[in-house]
């Protein structure tokens, strides 16, 4: 398969002057355009204004000359012998597709259409891309039939040495003499014509429906010959309604329905697995060009017929079961993978619809493209896909903690979490010691969606993390998810000594949370801090006051409302501003009592 | 940087050609229904009043675009200006009037000025429709420009027909176009026979120029397909195996052209017609070449090379949009218009369209190939009856008259007699006369004329001379391709 080409922007700085600038011009904004067609998407706004300047451009441009012809070189491309590209290597090589083809010249002529121009650079960014099928560039612009684009090809691409017939070698070297034309016309009395056939006015040709020159033909069809000329309304609504069927027939998935209808009357096995062979590597062509649909409908139909021929007892199930298992091996998978690094317009949607139909035997191949992806929606759609295909695999899921690579530990947590298994905490434990905090985060978060006693003990083990933003993180999740298994252990991080050293968000978070895991059993040891006469008076130890006072408000007692009320009418201003701020939004019922 | 703004520019390039089209077809109607209403009425009468400013309005939508223009009918089609107009419900019954009229007034349309007024425009819509033409066309023509004369209608002049207005394309153009046909036609035949080398011992096949060919041979048929169809009637090859498929492939694309299919689907038909025998290739040679009759064994071999093509084609190809059309045609060219036929299906169904047409044009060339498959001669009289024998059966009845409407009841290359005892080759079928096609006249009773003096006549022009039988060529030494270079 050939390389990519890319047009850089030294390529278009680089052209040599033509003899006339504007022409350069022009063509140095056709290679933007292209280039830009190259890097975005059709919906992308870039390409549509470069190509609306192009078009502004050129029409201005053939006003005045009529017509503007670019010569192909293998390396270049000219303007009345003044070169407007140059290509900078063979990788990037724009002329090439082009001479490839046996494309000697193309030309722009007065009259071009904008729709023209946009389907010109839409066959010359395909072309540019690489060849995976038969589709050159000659054949491109021939399907597009512009009126205001033309192209010379070279006339000897189809010439084949093997060809020996020339035109004289159609000649039989026969030719009739005179008698034998003679013999014509009396073997005309053998057919007993008279001289009234060769009259057009007797009786006996005017009452005949068929042609003077068919003979001895039955009615019908005389009368078939007869309608010829004449196409009723009902025959031309029949042709139009032909043509609109098969316009809208999908023939990609007839041929997948015509390759089955070949395996179901294969008699013997060898041609009965040449054709299971034959489904697969069209299968895996459907991949390489991206038509997700198609491949997904053969794996539709071989799991359809793997439990058809199972309700059958026919061993011929296994078979079909084995072919689905072929899309989930590492060859296919790594084709996916450099369609979509490659790849733009994807249709994502086609993609995680496949991938989800894949065995489990894809998740392996499917971790490991999680590495290999160079863009997002790609990597979100195999992680949507292995969601349903791990489910019951978080073993073989769980293995991509050990990717060197931080991000697919971390999506592989995240799959983890999401699929729900009690399994995954083996590998939570493992990714709770990542280096990377992103990974950590995400493997607290994946634990607190697994509601289990696992998790509890994961997410207050993690509130010992020694990253304080991972303790606050499990605390979040534990408050969440309800775990009051979970108190004891806050309780644990609020009366050690170094608690009011923490950040004071932490300590917020902390008390609020230790306040609604516990409820009434939190109250006795937020009073005591709230009531605690510290020897030496400190900023620390009045912050940490006045988040336990905002954390009784989470306390939905009596006695934590007695306290708030007293508190409020206290000589201390800053808790008491605070303690009637509290017992404000528990009335308003603002605050989560 | 532009002096025109992108609207501007796209609006200067299409308003003008879609303009004129509707103002023409408009314009057409109008003066059709102007004229008839003028054959009944007066001038001074409401209805023709009414119907003179409703012409007059069309027109000067026109000259608002144009400051003179004419109206002219050439090579089958109603031009404005250069605007070819396109064919729509309500213009069609003027269109054909003026194409069959004004053949017959000796013109082929009229040019009108600007300053033309309605006085003018009056005593010629009064002229034209009383006028009576005779039977000479040319003098018509003087009539018509002396009448105008002497109505003082300077405003309107007649343009004089040009015998070049009926042909589709010049006499030059014409020799060219014989010319590239032969090249493309042996380039597809090269192609053909390439591509059975690679299947055979590279196993592969090469699409892309299979489809330069075939974009060849719809370039040439669709400019002249009688060019192309005098081809398929040449037998004279040393192996007429590939011969049949470039034959077949022709035929598919001159009926998906009279059918109506676009230039990139008659291409994808193309290719499945250039293919549809591929995987014969891959059948024993001594099959292919047993000289005896085929018996059971054979037969389910022989019944196995559409199956056998379209694995081939998937394993050597991917599976996109015309490897999949083509491949029906592979792998349903034999299988009946009622679902019978080879390869068995376990749906027995309708074949697809491409399937359907090849089918047609596969059967029709093996037939008329006669003394190359079934060493006896089939004339197409007996080929066309054994065709219509098996519509709706074998062949969709609607494609096989689209068939026979397109290639004609006398088939371009049928070797013919004509009742003034001359004997002459069909060059090129009349669809709106199957009857009387154009012949090229290469001798009469007393022999062969010198080549120089070959002549083509249309015979539907010709007054008391038509076509009497058809005759075997073979039998009489008579060798189409003697008179390729004649036309």
């Amino acid at each position: 398969m050939e390389k990519y080409i890319e047009i850089t922007d030294e390529d278009i700085a680089e052209v040599s002057m033509a003899s006339s600038k504007g022409v350069t011009d022009v063509f140095n904004q056709l290679l933007k355009t292209v280039k830009a067609r190259l890097v975005y998407p059709a919906s992308s706004k870039l390409p549509q204004q470069f190509k609306n300047e192009l078009f502004g451009a050129l029409s201005s441009l053939l006003d005045q000359q009529d017509e503007l012809a670019f010569k192909v070189e293998a390396d270049s491309i000219s303007y009345k012998d003044a070169c407007v590209y140059k290509a900078r290597s063979k990788t990037e090589n724009f002329a090439h597709p082009f001479f490839r083809d046996g494309i000697l010249e193309f030309k722009f002529k007065s009259g071009l259409t904008f729709e023209e121009l946009e389907e010109f650079i839409e066959i010359s960014s395909q072309m540019t891309r690489s060849a995976i099928f038969d589709d050159d560039a000659a054949t491109l612009l021939w399907e597009a039939g512009f009126e205001h684009i033309t192209y010379e090809l070279m006339d000897d691409f189809l010439d084949i040495e093997t060809f020996e017939y020339g035109t004289d070698m159609l000649k039989t070297g026969k030719s009739p003499s005179d008698s034998s034309f003679k013999d014509i016309f009396e073997s005309e009395i053998d057919l007993n014509l008279t001289e009234e056939d060769f009259d057009l006015d007797s009786e006996k040709n005017k009452s005949s429906s068929a042609p003077a020159g068919y003979r001895n033909i039955e009615d019908n069809v005389a009368q078939f010959i007869g309608t010829i000329t004449e196409f009723s309304d009902s025959e031309k609504d029949k042709v139009a309604t032909m043509l609109r069927a098969d316009a809208e027939f999908d023939h990609i998935k007839y041929a997948i329905d015509i390759l089955f209808e070949i395996l179901g009357t294969e008699s013997d096995n060898a041609s009965y697995n040449e054709t299971m062979d034959l489904i697969t590597k069209v299968g895996t062509d459907f991949i390489r060009t991206g038509d997700f649909n198609s491949v997904l409908t053969i794996i539709d139909r071989a799991k359809e017929l793997s439990q058809i021929f199972m309700k059958l007892d026919d061993p011929k199930h296994e078979k079909m079961a084995a072919l689905v298992e072929k899309f989930a091996a590492s060859e296919k998978i790594r084709i996916l993978v450099e369609y979509l690094n490659k790849a733009r317009d994807v249709n994502f949607e086609d993609v995680t619809k496949y991938l989800k139909m894949l065995p489990w035997q894809a998740v392996d191949p499917l971790v490991w493209a999680l590495g290999e992806l160079d863009h997002y929606p790609a990597r979100r759609a195999v992680c949507k896909a292995l969601e349903v295909q791990a489910v019951d695999h978080p073993d073989i899921l769980g293995k991509g903690t050990e990717s060197p690579r931080w991000y697919v530990v971390r999506n592989v947590i995240s799959i983890l979490g999401r699929i729900g298994d009690k399994r995954a905490f083996i590998y939570f434990k493992r990714a709770i010691q990542h280096p990377d905090i992103r990974v950590r985060k995400e493997t607290v978060l994946a634990a607190g969606r697994i509601v289990s006693d696992e998790a509890a003990e994961f997410l207050v083990t993690a509130l010992n993390d020694k990253d304080e933003k991972i303790q606050t993180l499990a605390l979040r999740e534990i408050v969440e998810k309800k775990i009051i298994v979970a108190f004891e252990p806050v309780r644990a991080l609020i009366i050690n000594k170094e608690f009011k050293n923490r950040p004071a968000e932490q300590i917020r978070e902390l008390l609020a949370g230790f306040a609604k895991l516990g409820g009434g059993n939190a109250f006795a040891h937020l009073s005591k801090i709230i009531l605690n006469k510290f020897q030496i008076p400190s900023e620390k130890n009045e912050r940490l006051k006045i988040n336990a006072i905002r954390a009784l408000g989470y306390i939905d007692t009596s006695e934590s409302k007695a306290l708030l009320g007293k508190l409020a009418s206290g000589r201390n201003r800053k808790l008491g501003d605070m303690a009637r701020r509290i017992l404000n939004k528990v009335k308003k019922g603002d605050r989560l009592v | 940087m532009f002096d025109r703004s992108l609207k501007e520019i796209q609006d200067d390039q299409k308003v003008q050609e879609i303009t004129l089209d509707k103002l023409g077809r408009e314009f057409i109607s109008v003066l059709f229904a102007t004229l008839k209403i003028a054959s009944m009425y007066e001038p001074n009468n409401n209805r023709y009043i009414e119907q003179g400013n409703q012409l007059r309005s069309v027109m000067k939508k026109i000259f608002n675009q144009e400051s003179d223009f004419t109206l002219n009918a050439k090579g089958g089609y109603i031009y404005l200006c250069d605007v070819r107009l396109k064919s729509s419900r309500e213009s069609d019954d003027a269109m054909t009037y003026f194409l069959e009229n004004w053949r017959k007034l000796g013109i082929s349309g009229f040019t009108f000025m600007e300053s033309l007024d309605p006085r003018e425009l009056d005593k010629f819509i009064f002229f034209l429709s009383g006028f009576e033409p005779g039977e000479d066309a040319e003098e018509n023509y003087r009539l018509i420009a002396s009448r105008l004369n002497d109505l003082r209608i300077e405003r309107v002049s007649p343009n004089k027909y040009s015998v070049e207005d009926d042909l589709p394309i010049d006499e030059d153009e014409a020799k060219k176009i014989r010319v590239k046909a032969r090249k493309t036609f042996f380039s597809a035949l090269a192609v053909v026979q390439n591509n059975a080398h690679q299947v055979k011992n590279q196993n592969t096949v090469n699409i892309a120029k299979t489809k330069r060919a075939v974009q060849g041979l719809v370039d040439v048929i669709l400019k002249d397909e009688s060019a192309m169809l005098e081809l398929t009637t040449l037998r004279h090859f040393d192996d007429y195996t590939y011969v049949h498929s470039v034959n077949v492939c022709v035929l598919s694309l001159v009926l998906g052209y009279h059918l109506g299919l676009d230039k990139k689907r008659m291409s994808q038909l193309g290719v499945g017609a250039l293919l549809h025998d591929i995987g014969k290739m891959k059948l024993p040679v001594e099959l292919i070449n047993k000289p005896d009759e085929y018996d059971d064994n054979d037969w389910q071999l022989m019944r196995k090379h559409p199956v056998f093509g379209i694995k081939f084609l998937y394993k050597t190809r991917a599976v996109e949009e015309t490897t999949a059309r083509a491949s029906t045609a592979i792998f349903e060219h034999h299988i009946s218009y009622n679902g019978a036929g080879y390869p068995e299906l376990l749906n027995r169904r309708m074949p697809t369209l491409y399937a359907r047409i090849v089918s047609i044009a596969d059967t029709y060339n093996a037939m008329s190939s006669g003394r190359v498959y079934h060493r006896k001669t089939i004339m197409p009289d007996e080929v066309i009856t054994n065709m219509v024998n098996r519509v709706g059966k074998d062949f969709d009845p609607l494609l096989l008259k689209l068939f026979v409407n397109a290639i004609g009841i006398y088939p371009v290359g049928t070797i013919v007699t004509m009742s003034n005892k001359e004997i002459g080759i069909v060059a090129r079928n009349n669809p709106s006369d199957p009857e009387n096609p154009e012949i090229k006249v290469i001798g009469n009773e007393s022999g062969m004329f010198e080549k120089a003096d070959v002549k083509i006549i249309d015979l539907s022009q010709e007054e008391g001379v038509s076509i009497t039988r058809m005759i075997d060529g073979d039998e009489f030494n008579i060798d189409n391709a003697e008179y390729l270079d004649i036309g």
